[in-house]
């Protein structure tokens, strides 16, 4: 099979257009996530619906409710169909889907609040998840049990890194502790502390692909690159507004080389790594803040959502 | 005005009355009753009526009834009922008693009606007085009819038997039909009882024609109660009684409205004991009359099919036909097995009589000759309830009257009680089923029975044949000749087979009832029969028509409505609805989101890696299998799209305790930290700004690609007792720096030690990753400006080398060949643990040198495995059990607790010797872990 290759530089990147609008939604859109091989893209709203796109057709795939429950953040787990996403009724158990025959294989009961995050390791059935009960949780998609809790004094972030051998766990948003996942009850092997942000909380926290790199988001004005292996803080990002105190997704391009991030301001901005500069602002017209941004793992093409979903593909001039 | 004498108004009387204070004549009368138009004031009211009751003369009467008098005394009786004057109102009600009342009076007001009502009344004597009034009416009433000529008769009966039917038809209908057909009822014993007459004979076709629907009726009743057979038996039994009676009492004279008053007075004086008898009796003579044309076909084919299926067969085959011979046997025969109907042979002979004295009060007072027509009217006034329950109550009268009479009164009693079990007024016949409930009704079956006047609409509709046939048959028997002469006209109309299923239904043909009801409905003409019964089957009783449930909130069953528990949550979800629909709104109006481009396929990013997501997953492949043997849930339109995914299957899985994710290291070795607040920023950039000079001073030296090294490895082992393993190349520099260190280990502000960690750091680092170099930029300028000694500065290959093992895609050359050659810092530390010891190890605990130094677990200098682990820094990430820093952890716990060997430690998990298994890994695995790195 041909491979078409694109480079991307910034100048792709700034001639990231807007290639697809849908308008499946009646609600804000709370979260994305992109299939592995990147053809699909999951996402959910908060009009209770879960809507699956066809990222190389560009056309919406296929749509599910679970307007008992309520999706908030949901993630494609390995098996080709299903899905994990957290509740916003009922409780807040997380749940995880057949997307095959709409059927709930597994509830993961646990949390007390609302989880604020969702990360399913790169290689493996397990997952994490973090909530406002101010505990992470590490579970394992065969067993409803949790296999590892870990109690933070506020806000919880977790992510795994891209190889899935460790994870990181943001604490107080000011601390990354890094853990084996093999040892993850001997505790962190790695702490960085940074400074404190006072006026926002981390909301997200995502390796790089390349896993040099942690980028932190915030409910603020700010995001924050970190080196991964030191804790040093790199890059400071600024530029786009939130000024809902809305968690506002961070996405890296494939290779690492940008941050992509929504805006409440309907704009999404990018950055590049290694200068910390801003690349573009890109600006569709999205009505409402842009709280879900993510490139495609694997295409050259990026997903933005508000209420509505763009799918951005670069201007290609021949 | 001023009040009046009544000796006044008498003495100006005086000359209109005669000697008794009677109306003198005729022509008084009319002066009279002019002067009683005027009479406003209750005393000159009272004076006309005494004058009224005194007087005697039919004649005078009548005249000062048409001159006006009737309407006056209807508006006094009007205003006396509003104003509840009892004593006066008896007074009007006597008078009403002398009054020689005719049809077309009656017809003038509603005089009647008003009369009907007072029969209900609280006051014991104006309820009696105004029965027996009415009770006599209704007698008038019947008697016109009976008198008018057949054709008219029965012009007027086709008519009433349309609006019965309609009648029938609504709510209401039901009602007065039970207290026509027992009117009907009545009349037909009437009939019987004075056979002689054309008229009675006229009364007999009427009769069986109101026994079957009267028999209807009885059906349902008998549906209802299961007392209901011995009810109507006994009832029947009674009734006969009461038909002899009757006609032995009942005299001759239908229309003799005088000599009625005058026996309804001495019965109402009687009233305590033998009213009934002597109002039934009058009722009978002038009921006969009335009741004229009644086919008897429905009531006895009714009655019998019901209550006695069995009995009847037999019978009905001998009666339907020979009229006048079986009737006699039949009348044994049948008597026990009318007992089991209800009211069919009884009511025959005697209370249908009053039964039309009644009627024609009940329905209409205005115009009781033609009853047809008013009953229209009256059942489409808004007041028919009331008229309702008067009815019944009138049948209720009707029933018990008629039993009353002989000397059967405690089987009628019985009986009604039986047959009315709804209504607890007991003696109710059994051919009302709807019986009133009100207490007049029980009264009323004392007295003499009214309420014949539907049934005579009904009973004249059936048909004027049947009367031409009673006259055939004047057999002055009792009901069974009268049934006969029915049955006979009936077949000979075509209604024979009604007269036959009537006869059937004679108790004792119980089990041909069904077949007879078949013939019925097939042969009958009038198909308002089979509704009549079908609706007559499907009423209940007046007061049992109203049902009232009271449900109790039952707090259980909030929990299912759908209702907010609690208020606050229901007014913030809303709030956020609210907001959630305006935002949308917004959202929606300023949606201006145009596509700018045309979808193509997207292209593969340029160094996309491809990686096996999920490699390790088992759940992928459990998921794979699952969807192989479950349907996909396929949703062609948004509508299909159910609002749940389906629950999840049940899994019983034990609960367990998830595993404490500690915040802290718990393993007590040393743990990575960067901490951003020793490096405040300010340093940081100037360490950014050194970095510069540094980058420029030292590039050549270590920045570049290293020479390859040109000393053999033996000779820098050598000379600096390095024990390397063979193999194993330094860097020359390396080598040299590392000599001279070893040749002056006390010097530790020697400059050369700095320069070899710089050397170190940035070889390690492959100084391709900036990060790294600024880091060891920052590191070297704290350490040399906070003069740290050059021995702290130890401490840093070890984060370093994490460094470099995390950096998967680190530059492998160098630093590859420098660790593999035993990480120099290593090497360092170990030299030079032994030297200077630990003073130049700052950090206290565990000694830097116990960490680093165990050579068992390193391999020991000598050993490959050291530089194994070196070697494998590259890929430390993946390999290890943690990153750089949990190797060099590892270390602290890689001595075997020596306790922990022999049994157990006292110390136990805080022990910072090795638990093998326990606070770490297994021996098994560190071997295996190291294998794999090697491999």
């Amino acid at each position: 099979m041909f491979i078409d290759e694109m480079k991307l530089t910034e100048n792709v990147v700034r001639n990231f257009r807007v290639a697809k609008i849908f308008r499946e939604n009646t609600d804000k859109i709370t979260s994305i996530d992109f299939s592995s091989n990147g053809e699909t893209l999951i996402s959910s709203s908060d009009d209770d619906s879960i809507v699956i796109y066809d990222c190389q057709g560009g056309t919406p795939k296929r749509t599910l409710n679970s307007k008992k429950y309520g999706v908030d953040l949901i993630r494609y787990t390995h098996a080709v169909n299903t899905a994990l996403h957290s509740s916003t009724k009922v409780d807040d158990t997380i749940r995880y889907l057949s997307l095959h025959d709409n059927k709930y294989i597994r509830y993961f009961p646990g949390h007390t609040k609302k989880v604020v995050c969702l990360c399913m390791s790169p290689i493996s059935d397990t997952f994490l998840s973090g909530s406002l009960d101010k505990t992470i949780r590490l579970w394992d998609l065969r067993s409803q049990n949790c296999q590892g809790q870990m109690q933070l004094p506020g806000r919880p972030v977790a992510t795994f890194d891209p190889e899935g051998l460790i994870f990181a766990a943001g604490i107080n948003s000011e601390c990354v502790k890094l853990y084996d996942l093999r040892s993850f009850d001997r505790g962190p092997f790695a702490t960085f502390k940074l400074p404190q942000d006072k006026d926002c909380d981390w909301t997200g926290m995502k390796f790089s692909p390349d896993g040099k790199l942690i980028v932190v988001s915030t409910n603020g004005q700010v995001i924050r690159l970190i080196d991964a292996f030191q804790g040093t803080p790199l890059q400071t990002f600024v530029g786009h507004t939130n000024t809902k105190g809305i968690p506002l997704e961070v996405s890296f391009s494939p290779d690492s080389q940008f941050v992509f991030s929504g805006s409440t301001d309907g704009r999404v901005h990018c950055w590049n790594t290694e200068s910390g500069a801003k690349v573009a602002t890109m600006s569709c017209d999205h009505p409402g803040p842009v709280q879900c941004v993510g490139f495609n793992p694997k295409y050259m093409m990026l997903a933005t959502a508000c209420t509505n979903m763009a799918f951005w593909l670069p201007y290609i001039d021949e | 005005m001023a009040p009046l004498d009544p000796q006044q108004l008498l003495r100006a009387l005086n000359e209109l009355l005669g000697p008794k204070g009677e109306i003198a004549g005729c022509t008084e009368a009319v002066r009279v009753a002019s002067l009683m138009k005027d009479a406003n004031k209750l005393v000159s009211k009272c004076v006309y009526i005494n004058i009224l009751k005194v007087e005697t003369s039919k004649d005078v009467l009548e005249k000062l009834i048409s001159s006006g008098g009737w309407d006056t005394l209807n508006k006094w009786l009007q205003e006396t009922k509003d104003d509840d004057n009892y004593p006066f109102l008896v007074e009007i009600l006597k008078v009403y008693h002398t009054l020689p009342v005719t049809v077309d009076i009656l017809k003038t007001n509603n005089a009647a009606k008003t009369i009907k009502q007072l029969c209900k009344s609280d006051n014991e004597n104006v309820k009696t007085l105004a029965t027996n009034i009415f009770d006599e009416w209704m007698k008038k009433v019947k008697g016109n009819n009976n008198n008018n000529d057949d054709k008219s008769k029965k012009k007027k009966k086709d008519k009433v038997r349309d609006k019965d039917s309609e009648k029938r038809d609504g709510d209401k209908s039901e009602k007065k039909d039970g207290e026509k057909s027992s009117k009907k009822y009545e009349s037909d014993s009437s009939s019987s009882s004075s056979k002689s007459d054309s008229k009675s004979r006229s009364r007999d076709s009427k009769h069986s024609h109101h026994h079957h629907s009267y028999h209807d009726k009885d059906r349902d009743r008998e549906r209802r109660s299961s007392d209901g057979k011995k009810d109507r038996e006994q009832k029947m039994e009674a009734e006969d009684m009461d038909t002899s009676s009757n006609d032995s009492n009942t005299a001759s004279s239908d229309d003799k409205v005088v000599v009625r008053k005058g026996d309804g007075l001495k019965l109402h004086i009687r009233l305590g004991g033998d009213k009934d008898k002597s109002n039934k009796s009058e009722e009978s003579v002038q009921k006969r009359p009335s009741t004229v044309k009644r086919p008897p076909i429905k009531f006895r084919s009714t009655g019998l099919e019901e209550e006695t299926v069995p009995v009847k067969l037999p019978k009905n085959a001998d009666l339907s036909k020979p009229i006048p011979k079986r009737t006699g046997s039949d009348i044994k025969s049948e008597l026990p097995i009318k007992r089991s109907r209800p009211n069919m042979p009884p009511p025959l002979s005697v209370p249908t009589v009053p039964v039309t004295s009644s009627g024609p009060t009940s329905t209409s007072p205005q115009s009781p000759g033609e009853i047809h027509g008013k009953i229209k009217l009256i059942p489409a006034r808004p007041k028919s309830n009331h008229e309702i329950h008067e009815s019944s109550g009138f049948m209720d009268s009707l029933t018990t009257s008629s039993r009353v009479p002989v000397s059967f009164k405690k089987k009628r009693r019985l009986s009604g009680h039986l047959s009315t079990p709804p209504s607890s007024k007991g003696p109710a016949p059994p051919s009302t089923p709807p019986s009133p409930i009100s207490p007049t009704a029980a009264i009323a079956k004392s007295l003499p029975s009214v309420p014949s006047f539907y049934k005579e609409t009904q009973e004249t509709e059936p048909s004027p044949e049947k009367e031409i046939k009673t006259e055939r048959s004047p057999s002055p028997d009792d009901e069974i000749t009268g049934q006969d002469i029915k049955s006979e006209n009936t077949e000979a109309d075509s209604k024979t087979k009604d007269i036959k299923t009537e006869r059937s239904p004679s108790p004792t043909e119980i089990a041909s009832t069904n077949s007879n009801k078949e013939s019925k409905g097939l042969l009958t003409t009038g198909a308002t029969k089979v509704k009549r019964k079908r609706k007559s089957v499907t009423w209940k009783p007046d007061h049992e028509i109203k049902e009232i449930f009271y449900f109790e909130m039952d707090e259980d069953e909030r929990v299912n409505v759908n209702r907010p528990k609690d208020f606050n949550q229901a007014k913030r979800d809303e709030m956020i609805q609210d907001r959630r629909a305006f935002e949308s709104s917004i959202r929606m109006k300023n949606d201006r989101m145009m596509e700018q481009l045309t979808w193509y396929r997207p292209k593969v990013v340029n160094g996309y890696k491809v990686f096996e997501y999920g490699k390790e997953s088992v759940e992928k492949g459990i998921q794979k299998i699952r969807e192989q043997s479950v349907l996909q849930a396929l949703f062609f339109n948004k509508n299909m799209i159910p609002d749940n995914p389906q629950e999840p299957d049940m899994e019983n899985v034990e609960p367990e305790e998830p595993k404490m994710i500690p915040v802290d290291d718990m393993s007590g070795g040393e743990e990575f930290l960067y901490n951003y607040e020793t490096h405040p920023q300010a340093i940081q950039q100037k360490a950014q700004e050194v970095h510069v000079p540094v980058e420029s001073t030292t590039p050549a030296q270590f920045n570049q690609p290293l020479p390859p090294p040109q000393q053999p490895p033996q000779q820098l082992a050598g000379p600096l007792g390095l024990n390397l393993p063979p193999g194993v190349q330094l860097p020359p520099d390396l080598a040299n720096i590392l000599s001279q260190i070893q040749s002056n280990p006390s010097n530790n502000n020697d400059p050369v030690i700095a320069h070899v960690q710089q050397i170190l750091n940035n070889l390690m680092c492959g100084g391709t990753d900036q990060s790294y170099e600024q880091l060891q930029q920052i590191q070297q300028m704290m350490n040399s400006q906070m003069g740290m000694p050059p021995d702290g500065m130890m401490q840093g290959p070890p984060p370093n080398m994490q460094m470099m093992g995390m950096n998967p895609g680190g530059p492998p050359m160098g630093p590859r060949t420098l660790l593999g050659a035993g990480p120099p810092g290593f090497l360092n530390q170990r030299q030079m643990g032994p030297g200077p010891g630990p003073n130049r190890f700052g950090p206290p605990g565990p000694g830097p040198q116990g960490n680093w130094g165990p050579p068992g677990n390193m391999g020991g200098p000598n050993s490959g495995p050291q530089g194994n682990f070196g070697g494998g820094g590259g890929r430390m990430r993946g390999l290890g059990p943690g990153r750089g820093a949990r190797g060099g952890r590892g270390k602290s716990r890689s001595v075997l607790c020596r306790h922990f060997a022999n049994g157990s430690c006292r110390i136990g998990n805080s022990c910072s010797f090795l638990h093998p298994g326990v606070n770490g890994p297994p021996l098994d695995d560190q071997q295996n872990m190291n294998q794999s790195i090697n491999s």
